[in-house]
């Protein structure tokens, strides 16, 4: 089986940030007008 | 789950802005009322605050404009004096203003530090482009007052991030815009489509290559710190997060731009439309809902939904934007969120994250 090439940090980041995400409650919201996440 | 008409965007002095940005929505459909400025009352404000505090513990509240600094420091205490009232009685209430920053000095970045306020600016890049185009009146360009205010707000650590506008002129260089948001120290951003100026706005389907180039470079600049939300809600979502970007979450319903006079719409984008004035903070909210345009709307949102019935990329999307649902662009839309959500998709195979 081929082996993937390395996983930057900023996708290893993101997974475990939308793996945590799944038990986190909804929203801040980004709007396509204006940005309102901190 | 939000309730319908839980998210308030608040317009304290409508469209009005110190500034005349060469692409501005708003600017072309208020300029007419642009020699008159009128604040939200008291009034006004304090039955705002009441109505999306009354049915909800956790409030979000957005300031917008125009340029929502125009309406001036006290208005803002009053805000904060009267959200108050709601937190001792255990709500959870938080703020954000979107500004143009020409306006933020010592003084404005004290008064959100004190009150809690997080602030993004909007801020093209690059600087050769916000030159051009984010002007004052007179024609001067706004840059150095944005700069020293993100500079004021990054110091009291009250800093958003910004918003940067996408067309003509800089849709084909991401790799200048990067490198001139990094040198600011600018690592929070969110891109924008310029639509409707015939001169300035740029296709669905280069707005996609665009954000598939800013894709590649983020990968390749590999910072963590550096955040660019339309891009990280693509990979959040791909990845099994949760939505985060408002265009993607099928719940165009939750959003409230609420006006000057009170008045209640949806998102901003369907300014000036009578048949989406959902009613005025001054009913119930109860009622609100239950009205014939609010209904109307949620009837309309399903009907058009359901044509992206068969997209295998519906789930992710959730139909987009509804006001591009509407629009005769769909089709193009749709066939550039795809490429770009493919090429997303095809990366994160790549470095096996996905099967």
């Amino acid at each position: 089986m081929p082996k993937s090439a390395p996983v930057p940090c900023v996708l290893m980041l993101a997974l475990s940030q939308a793996t945590d995400q799944k038990d986190a409650k909804p929203g801040p919201w980004d709007q396509g007008h204006w940005a309102n996440r901190k | 789950m939000r309730n319908p008409l839980s998210v308030p965007i608040i317009k304290p002095i409508n469209g009005d802005c110190n500034l005349g940005c060469h692409y501005c929505y708003m600017f072309s459909i208020l300029e007419p009322q642009k020699s008159v400025r009128t604040i939200m009352s008291q009034e006004v404000l304090q039955t705002t605050i009441d109505f999306f505090c009354s049915h909800q513990n956790d409030v979000e509240f957005t300031w917008h404009g125009g340029e929502p600094l125009l309406a001036g420091m006290e208005f803002y205490r009053e805000v904060s004096k009267l959200q108050k009232q709601w937190i001792s009685r255990g709500k959870k209430i938080s703020n954000f203003i979107q500004t143009n920053g020409s306006l933020v000095d010592d003084e404005w970045a004290e008064l959100f530090k004190e009150i809690g306020f997080f602030v993004g600016v909007s801020l093209d890049a690059p600087a050769s482009v916000h030159n051009r185009l984010r002007t004052f009146g007179c024609g001067t360009s706004s840059l150095s007052y944005v700069l020293r205010g993100i500079s004021k707000l990054i110091e009291k650590n009250i800093f958003n991030g910004v918003i940067c506008c996408v067309g003509k002129r800089n849709f084909n260089k991401p790799r200048e815009i990067l490198d001139f948001f990094l040198d600011q120290g600018i690592k929070s951003i969110k891109f924008l489509r310029i639509k409707g100026d015939e001169q300035e706005a740029i296709s669905a389907s280069q707005y996609a290559d665009f954000l598939f180039q800013i894709f590649n470079l983020w990968i390749e600049i590999d910072n963590p710190d550096l955040e660019i939300r339309d891009i990280k809600s693509i990979v959040d979502i791909l990845l099994g997060g949760e939505f985060r970007e408002c265009t993607f979450t099928g719940r165009c319903d939750q959003f409230a731009t609420v006006y000057n006079d009170g008045s209640i719409f949806p998102c901003d984008r369907f300014i000036n439309e009578p048949r989406l004035r959902f009613g005025t903070v001054f009913e119930p909210y109860t009622k609100v809902l239950i009205g014939e345009n609010f209904q109307a709307f949620l009837a309309e949102m399903r009907v058009t939904k359901e044509l992206c019935h068969g997209c295998c990329w519906s789930s992710l999307c959730n139909g987009g934007c509804f006001k591009e649902r509407l629009s005769n662009e769909k089709g193009n839309i749709c066939r550039a969120n795809q490429k770009l959500f493919e090429g997303i998709e095809s990366a994160l195979k790549k470095y096996g994250l996905l099967v």
